[in-house]
């Protein structure tokens, strides 16, 4: 946990809230995979590093979570989607 | 703690959503149309509750690290309303696949891992989301008279933050791919 937020004002939260809330929006209308899967990345993001503070926490920590859900989902990806599309 | 609780949490349902893409490539009968099954309106309703909620709890962390302890009070109790809320909307939600005919082992669009994979991935998400309000609830009850407060927000904002971020992907991956 951070000593420091970094986020002083309530009014960068609720920016954070709008554009979660058009991310949201473009995705269900787009209904584009491309979209979809960048919409998600991209809201993942605001959330971690916004909302949870990650982007000030200390890097061993952010790279250390960053690192275990990237080759967590590339490890599912690689199982999976073959295996998947094969049977 | 609360990171290392937290990645282990993503793991698990990593793994469900994992499982739940392998079957649906696995399938060799069409996956259900999403729009025809779920009101996608209605889930966008509760992405976006949950969307709100996920702000007003980091206004509470942010308010207690100020010391405005009334108004992170304020924002917890809002959040756990905002929780409760997206509660019963996820029970209508259910009530409406089981009346369709989903049970966990059948349903009537003859893909038994559709509703299977429904039923335990928001099953857990639900799950983990009425922890959070019974969490939040005695937060905002008895915690914010302790000295560490402002920390005890703080930890309780990153389990809610989380069960958000589960919902990305939940909403991204069932509802919308």
């Amino acid at each position: 946990m951070s000593s420091q937020s970094g986020v002083s004002s309530y009014r960068t939260y609720w920016i954070g809230w709008l554009v979660l809330l058009i991310l949201t929006v473009g995705m269900v209308f787009s209904g584009a995979k491309p979209v979809l899967v960048g919409g998600m990345l991209a809201k993942a993001s605001i959330i971690t590093l916004l909302y949870m503070h990650l982007m000030h926490e200390r890097r061993r920590l952010v790279w250390t979570i960053l690192l275990g859900i990237f080759l967590t989902s590339a490890v599912l990806v690689v199982l999976s989607v073959p295996d998947g599309m094969a049977m | 703690m609360m990171w290392l609780f937290l990645v282990t949490d993503a793991l698990l349902f990593a793994g469900f959503l994992g499982g739940y893409a392998f079957c649906r490539l696995a399938s060799d009968k069409p996956w259900p149309d999403r729009t025809q099954v779920f009101d996608l309106t209605f889930i966008t309703l509760m992405t976006f509750a949950l969307i709100t909620s996920s702000t007003t709890m980091a206004s509470a962390v942010l308010a207690a690290r100020n010391g405005r302890l009334q108004a992170a009070r304020g924002f917890l109790l809002v959040t756990a309303l905002i929780g409760l809320g997206f509660l019963g909307m996820q029970a209508v939600e259910w009530s409406h696949f089981i009346h369709a005919g989903a049970r966990m082992d059948s349903n009537p669009w003859g893909v038994p891992g559709f509703s299977s994979y429904f039923f335990l991935i928001t099953g857990f998400h639900g799950t983990h989301v009425l922890i959070g309000v019974v969490v939040l609830l005695l937060t905002t009850l008895r915690s914010l008279q302790r000295s560490n407060a402002d920390e005890l927000v703080e930890v309780v904002g990153l389990y809610w933050h989380f069960v958000d971020l589960v919902w990305v992907f939940v909403f991204g991956c069932y509802y919308l791919v």
